[in-house]
C-alpha cells in the first residue's frame, strides 16, 4: 500500500520539484481504478536530485524486484547516472521518472499540470488532457481501458 | 499496426448511452491514435461504469486519494486471504 500523504509530505518538505503522473494522477482526476504505486516525474537538476535523496533516503528506497542484499545506494550519483527508477520504500512503491514517453521531462510537462492542494500539501499533477495523451503514447495494452475511463471523465467534466 | 490521422466519427445510428453520445467519446479520442487502439478503447468505453465516476467527481481530490488507500488496504487483505486459502 502506498502512503500518499507520507510520500507527498516527504517530497514537499524537502522542496522537491515533481509532477504526479500515471494512475495516481488518474485518481486525482476521478478515476475509480486501483493503482498500487505513485509515479512521479522529477526535475533532473542537480539541486533537485539532492533534495530527492534528502526526501526519500530516510524511507529506504530499494530497487523493486531486485534480489535483496544488492549493494544499492540511493544517492545523488545513482540518480544522476540513471533516469527512470522503480523503488520500494517504507512508504510504498514509488516510481521516479526522469522522462515519460509522449511527454518528455519535468520542464516539458510543467505547462500541462494542475496544482493540487491535498493533505495540506501543494503539488503539481498532470492535467487530464496530457494524461490521456501520454497514456496513448505509451501504447501499453493495459492502458487502453484506463484511457477509456479518462475520456469519460473528461466528458463528464465538460458537461458540469 | 496502421497509423491514422483521420478524425474518428461515429455512425449516426449510434446514439446516447450512459448519459453521453458515442460520438462525443469518439471525438474526444486523439487523432494520432491507431485504428486498432481506437477499436479497443471504443469497446472499453461501453463498459465504463459512469456511476462510479459521477460519485468520484463529487469527492475532493483528498477524498479520492483516501478512497484509493482504502481500496489498496482491502486488496491487500484479499490477497492475504487468498494466500491463506491456498495453503489450507
Amino acid at each position: 500500500m502506498i502512503d500518499f500523504p507520507g510520500v507527498l509530505r516527504a517530497l514537499a518538505d524537502a522542496g522537491v520539484r515533481f509532477i504526479i503522473v500515471g494512475g495516481a494522477a488518474a485518481t486525482a482526476h476521478g478515476s475509480a481504478r486501483l493503482t498500487q504505486d505513485i509515479d512521479l516525474v522529477y526535475d533532473r537538476s542537480p539541486e533537485n536530485l539532492r533534495r530527492l535523496v534528502q526526501a526519500l533516503g530516510p524511507h529506504e528506497p530499494y530497487l523493486r524486484g531486485a534480489p535483496p542484499g544488492l549493494p544499492f545506494r540511493f544517492d545523488f550519483e545513482t540518480l544522476q547516472r540513471g533516469l527512470n527508477f522503480t523503488f520500494t520504500t517504507k512508504l510504498g512503491d514509488v516510481d521516479l521518472l526522469g522522462e515519460i514517453v509522449g511527454g518528455g521531462g519535468y520542464a516539458d510537462l510543467e505547462p500541462h499540470t494542475i496544482r493540487l492542494d491535498v493533505f495540506g500539501i501543494r503539488c503539481l499533477c498532470l492535467d487530464l488532457g496530457k494524461l490521456i495523451a501520454v497514456k496513448r503514447a505509451a501504447g501499453r495494452p493495459k492502458d487502453l481501458e484506463a484511457i477509456a475511463e479518462l475520456i469519460v471523465i473528461r466528458e463528464s467534466r465538460r458537461r458540469e | 499496426m496502421r497509423h491514422s490521422t483521420e478524425r474518428i466519427t461515429a455512425p449516426r445510428s449510434w446514439t446516447c448511452w450512459g448519459g453521453a453520445s458515442r460520438s462525443d467519446s469518439f471525438r474526444a479520442m486523439d487523432a494520432s491514435s491507431t485504428d486498432d487502439e481506437d477499436e479497443v478503447i471504443r469497446a472499453y468505453l461501453a463498459g465504463v461504469d459512469r456511476t462510479l465516476i459521477q460519485k468520484n467527481l463529487t469527492l475532493s481530490v483528498q477524498e479520492r486519494f483516501e478512497q484509493l488507500m482504502e481500496l489498496q488496504r482491502f486488496a491487500a487483505e484479499l490477497r492475504r486471504a487468498g494466500e491463506r486459502a491456498e495453503r489450507t
